[in-house]
């Protein structure tokens, strides 16, 4: 539900952008096969209410010299629902707040140790509502809880504001580009990342799909 | 003989009682050495179980602690989202090794420091991280990891957790091994290692591995006379052997562990002293180098108990000796002094004294033996006795062939002389003489003749009243019998002549001799008989004595035939004799001519 209220906001945000005859970029990422994870949810109580972890998505971006950000109006979250982080991938923008709400009665510890924001929540209950934290340098941010291991999410700080995640088909959408000559880059998880360079022309819809590294796939220009 | 009898005695028993000995001291040597060695096994299993469970118990709780700390999330974490990513891209994360170290550390404080707990055991001597290519995550400055200064002591340290290398991919998620580490004064000590893998348990992957080492404690005492320590890559770690003792272990054991091995238990030589020695593997698979423990025994005490021991059975076996040697010195004695008296006893049988005894001294065999001897001398003695007996009844001739049991009844014709002399006159001279005196008178007077009998070759046939009966030729004919009749008659007249002078009795013999073929043997029964002849020749011989004047001899036709001219004779007129048809020619027979030479 949570991701088609971000789907929704990105295409109104490009249906807004396509009023000035923006560039579009879609296209299809060949996302790579889930890892079977048996939740080891043995050691906890409450071993049936373990939720499913969110299947692996990528995040799309577009590379280039943007204008700084403004100030961040959207608050993203995290929540964490069923003994599992929702959504499991988060793109922001740098300088965006994140909350990160605890929607279960248990406890739960929101610890990050990466370089780009070490933070450590400590334990707080559903009611307890702890100030989010501001993601102020860009790089990837991986996220566990202190009490429960296996709960794990990914918050991509990203310079571009031009940013969606695909869905669990890979299928993306990047709509009120600019023109000009940019790198599309694809996260795939903390390892892989593809790219590719690529020249917006007003008005049209790029299709650019990925199934490898560096894979030159269709490129179909149409004005739209 | 009795010497050697006697030396013979001693060197047997000698010999037996230096064998006995000499067989129970290699008896008791040989328990005594296997003893010890039994002993020595159990207690070594004793120690080596010892030492297993006292380090189950002591690192019981550290190993708990330890598989909690490789557990803890927040490290977990910290290897998955920084160390490893930098480790891959080949760059060093301090902020990381710092946050990591850090909070490890808090974790570990009660394991390290503390000396007054636990006598100092459960102290760590260091610990690092390993990250998911085992290299070892280098400590920060501000924490205490252990074994940091001087960095050689480190370097060498870190050199070593490369021995660990393929202990990440392997499936045990916990081991406990040995690894060797550089002391601060440069000694070579080894330390008890903990070794646990961090496992990402959401995908299985493995992040690395915290390695916590203690020291090992070496019981510089030994428990009971048992020393131990730890071999590991061709040396000994430990507190109670000397230097030299590590040093001739590690020279024995390390290539029989090279050639396979993973037990063994021998005796060695250290500095002198000998010892049992047995090693058993202590580092519980895994990858760990291999370790193994060592206990060494020193043999000395059991050694001197052998050999008192020994020395007392020695002792023993002298005094035994020494009895044995007077022992049987005093038998032999005893034995050879009662065997000179017997062989004494036999030469005088030898020599024909058979009124010898020999004394009886004890009822054994010895006894027995003298007994027998005394039994056979008087055995024989009788048998003289008899013999001489019968020599006397009979010819010494005929009673030697009665003795041989060569004469049977029976006869056999022979050709023979006879001789027969009596007294002239013999009624009329004893008329008034007493039974007494006449037989004395007559012993005098047969003694001689007797005598000349013998002398002659002739056989005394027998003694009838005062007639003597003698035979020559029977039973044995020695050539020339009717010669040496002849010769026995004159020869009984000069006897009994020169008798005459000395004797108080003056008697005068007559003496008649005929020759010719008789029957001789025995004649009688078989329990009582006598030898003797038989035959017209005989009769002759008797009348011819009848008819014989005082000291003349008659001889008969065959006889002068016989004597030929060796011999004077004067014809008589042919005699008319009793028993005899027609007169018979007869000689007076006076000498031998002197060329006759008997």
């Amino acid at each position: 539900m949570k991701h088609s209220y971000w789907l929704g906001l990105i295409a109104l945000y490009c249906a807004v952008s396509g009023a000035r005859a923006d560039a579009v970029i879609e296209g299809i990422v060949k996302l790579p096969p889930p890892k079977t994870t048996a939740a080891k949810a043995a050691r906890y109580k409450a071993a049936a209410t373990v939720g499913k972890p969110e299947k692996p998505v990528a995040v799309v971006y577009l590379e280039g010299d943007f204008p700084a950000a403004s100030g961040a109006t959207a608050r993203p979250e995290i929540e964490q629902h069923n003994l599992q982080f929702s959504p499991g991938v988060l793109p922001v923008r740098v300088g965006t707040a994140v909350s990160f709400p605890n929607n279960d009665d248990e406890f739960h510890n929101v610890v990050s140790y990466s370089k780009a924001k070490t933070f450590d929540l400590g334990r707080y209950r559903k009611d307890e509502k702890p100030p989010p934290v501001v993601f102020d340098k860009a790089g990837e941010v991986e996220l566990g809880c202190e009490i429960h291991e296996h709960m794990r999410a990914t918050i991509l700080v990203l310079e571009t504001p031009y940013f969606c995640k695909t869905d669990e088909a890979g299928t993306y959408r990047l709509g009120n580009l600019p023109a000009g000559k940019y790198t599309l880059k694809v996260w795939i998880n903390s390892r892989t990342t593809w790219s590719k360079p690529v020249e917006l022309k007003d008005g049209e819809t790029l299709k650019v799909d990925f199934a490898g590294p560096a894979s030159a796939t269709d490129i179909s220009q149409t004005a739209h | 003989m009795f010497l050697k009898f006697r030396t013979k005695l001693l060197l047997a028993m000698m010999f037996l009682v230096g064998t006995v000995t000499a067989a129970t001291l290699f008896a008791t040597r040989e328990r005594v050495q296997r003893a010890y060695e039994h002993m020595f096994e159990e207690h070594a299993m004793a120690q080596f179980d010892l030492f297993k469970r006292a380090r189950t118990n002591r690192l019981q709780s550290v190993r708990i602690r330890c598989s909690l700390l490789a557990n803890n999330v927040r490290l977990r974490q910290i290897l998955r989202t920084r160390i490893n990513p930098a480790a891959e891209s080949g760059e060093r994360d301090a902020e990381a090794e710092e946050i990591l170290y850090q909070t490890a550390e808090d974790e570990l404080r009660d394991l390290r420091g503390s000396t007054e707990l636990n006598g100092g055991l459960l102290s760590a001597k260091f610990f690092r991280f390993l990250d998911a290519n085992g290299n070892v995550v280098r400590p920060p400055r501000g924490v205490d990891v252990g074994l940091r200064r001087p960095r050689e002591i480190q370097e060498r340290l870190e050199k070593n957790l490369l021995l660990l290398h393929p202990a990440l991919t392997n499936l045990l998620p916990q081991q406990i091994g040995y690894l060797p580490y550089f002391a601060s004064n440069g000694e070579k000590e080894l330390a008890e290692v903990i070794f646990t893998q961090c496992i990402d348990h959401v995908s299985g992957d493995l992040l690395g591995a915290l390695v916590i080492g203690f020291p090992v404690p070496l019981d510089p005492a030994g428990i009971g006379q048992i020393q131990s320590g730890i071999w590991q890559e061709g040396k000994i770690y430990s507190a109670a052997l000397a230097a030299a003792a590590e040093l001739s272990l590690a020279e024995r054991i390390t290539p029989a562990i090279q050639r396979g091995a993973t037990k063994g238990d021998f005796s060695v030589q250290v500095q002198g002293d000998p010892c049992q020695v047995s090693y058993r593997g202590l580092s519980e698979g895994g990858d760990f180098p291999p370790t193994y423990q060592v206990l060494l025994g020193s043999k000395a005490e059991a050694l001197k108990e052998q050999a008192r021991l020994q020395l007392k059975i020695l002792s023993f076996g002298i005094a035994s000796m020494a009895v044995a040697f007077v022992f049987s010195i005093l038998l032999s004695h005893s034995l050879t002094d009662s065997i000179r008296a017997l062989v004494g006893g036999t030469r005088e049988i030898q020599q024909g004294n058979f009124q010898y005894r020999v004394a009886v001294a004890s009822r054994d065999e010895i006894g027995q033996l003298a007994d027998s001897f005394n039994e056979m001398a008087k055995g024989l003695a009788d048998k003289e006795y008899y013999r001489s007996v019968l020599d006397k009844v009979a010819d010494p001739a005929v009673a030697a062939e009665l003795a041989g049991g060569r004469i049977a009844l029976g006869g056999e014709t022979r050709e023979i002389s006879v001789l027969f002399c009596d007294i002239r006159g013999f009624t009329k001279l004893t008329e008034n003489m007493p039974p007494a005196e006449v037989i004395q008178m007559l012993n005098e007077h047969f003694t001689p003749l007797t005598r000349v009998v013998d002398e002659c070759h002739g056989m005394v046939d027998k003694f009838v009243g005062d007639l003597i009966m003698a035979v020559f030729g029977a039973p044995k004919s020695y050539g020339d019998d009717a010669r040496n009749a002849a010769r026995c008659a004159l020869r009984m007249i000069e006897e009994r002549t020169k008798l005459n002078q000395t004797s108080q009795y003056k008697i005068e013999v007559g003496i008649g001799v005929a020759s010719g073929s008789a029957v001789a043997g025995n004649m009688g029964s078989d329990r009582r008989l006598n030898y003797t002849v038989l035959g017209e020749r005989v009769n002759l011989a008797a009348r011819l004595c009848s008819k014989a004047g005082r000291m003349q001899v008659v001889i008969d036709q065959t006889t002068r035939g016989h004597i030929g001219a060796r011999a004077n004779v004067e014809e008589m007129a042919p005699l008319e004799l009793k028993g005899f048809s027609a007169p018979v020619p007869a000689y007076i027979l006076r000498e031998f001519n002197s060329s006759d030479v008997t």
